[in-house]
């Protein structure tokens, strides 16, 4: 109970007692002696602490604790983890043209095998005795593959159909 | 009802675009029939009678081949058209001795091989090209020459 007054007599120091209760407060002091002493010890107290409590304590910042502190930014900024690089499958775009590029690429090579600007380019001679020759006749646009007999002038391809007309012709 | 953003319908879009650009291109260059002509070709300086039986090959292709060879004058002894399917080689008889087998190896890329009296005597891998023969030749008996005349037509 004397410890309630106690904290009334303060709130009402502090101005934070409402207006009823302030004026039970008053009566005390008025009245009781002991409540009195002790509202006037608090109130010196109060100006006392109210007069000489300084606003704002400045504590002098040290070379040690100055550097200090940047080291201790640049070990934050280390122990964060370094931003992932951008990869090149984050842009949509990609994402899309890499199938497609790939594909049309698998069709490109499966639909054009070979595919070679020139147009003859292999020979295979079966034939011991003759001599190939082929060119591409630019003029005349034709691919030409001559096959020379080294032997005895005699192709094995078209002379039996050839001679004899003409010698039949000879004859009429 | 489900509802498709805007950037995943683009997305599929371009997707089934470019299967259906796929489909297509493998369409186009997927082998198809060739359609070509074979000529056995007589080369000679000597004039020879109409009572021979041997015409003389069209003007424009004599006019090539007496440009790039030395004789003056070609007959037309045989000529036959054929077609040749993607996948099945076309054996082709031009004479008693004279036989051509074509093998379509891609679109309008061939393996053409000669055979003399049986034996194969040349085989060529070449692409066809539209109004550029393929000629093989050979010299022959009294200085005259033979020819394989191969060029793509429209008409087997």
């Amino acid at each position: 109970m004397k410890l309630d007054r106690e904290m009334k007599l303060q709130a009402w120091l502090d101005g934070e007692l409402p207006a009823a209760e302030a004026r039970e407060v008053e009566q005390l002091i008025a009245t009781d002696g002991e409540f009195s002493a002790l509202a006037g010890e608090l109130r010196m107290t109060k100006s006392i602490l109210a007069g000489n409590e300084p606003d704002e304590v400045v504590v002098p910042e040290s070379r040690e604790f100055y550097f200090s502190k940047i080291s201790r930014e640049i070990e934050r900024l280390e122990r964060q983890p370094a931003p992932a690089a951008r990869s090149v499958w984050s842009s949509w775009w990609v994402r899309i043209l890499a199938p497609v590029g790939a594909a049309a690429a698998m069709v490109a090579l499966v639909a054009l095998p070979n595919r070679q600007g020139s147009g003859a380019d292999e020979t295979e001679n079966s034939v011991q005795e003759s001599t190939v020759i082929q060119f591409h006749s630019t003029t005349e646009k034709m691919d030409v593959i001559w096959i020379h007999s080294d032997v005895d002038g005699t192709p094995d391809v078209s002379s039996p159909d050839l001679t004899p007309k003409p010698d039949r012709n000879d004859n009429n | 009802m489900t509802t498709i953003s805007k950037a995943r319908f683009l997305k599929l879009a371009l997707m089934t675009g470019a299967v259906m650009v796929g489909t297509v291109v493998s369409a186009l260059a997927a082998p198809v029939e060739l359609k070509l002509q074979a000529q056995l070709v007589w080369g000679t300086n000597e004039k020879v009678s109409a009572e021979a039986g041997f015409k003389e090959v069209d003007s424009s292709l004599q006019a090539r081949l007496r440009n790039v060879f030395k004789w003056q004058t070609y007959y037309e002894i045989t000529r036959k058209g054929f077609s040749v399917p993607a996948a099945k080689p076309q054996t082709v008889k031009l004479s008693d001795d004279c036989t051509i087998e074509v093998k379509q190896l891609a679109t309008n890329r061939i393996e053409v091989k000669l055979l003399g009296k049986g034996r194969p005597v040349v085989t060529r891998t070449l692409e066809l090209r539209p109004a550029t023969p393929l000629v093989i030749g050979g010299d022959d008996k009294n200085n005259t020459a033979w020819f394989v005349v191969i060029t793509q037509t429209d008409k087997p």
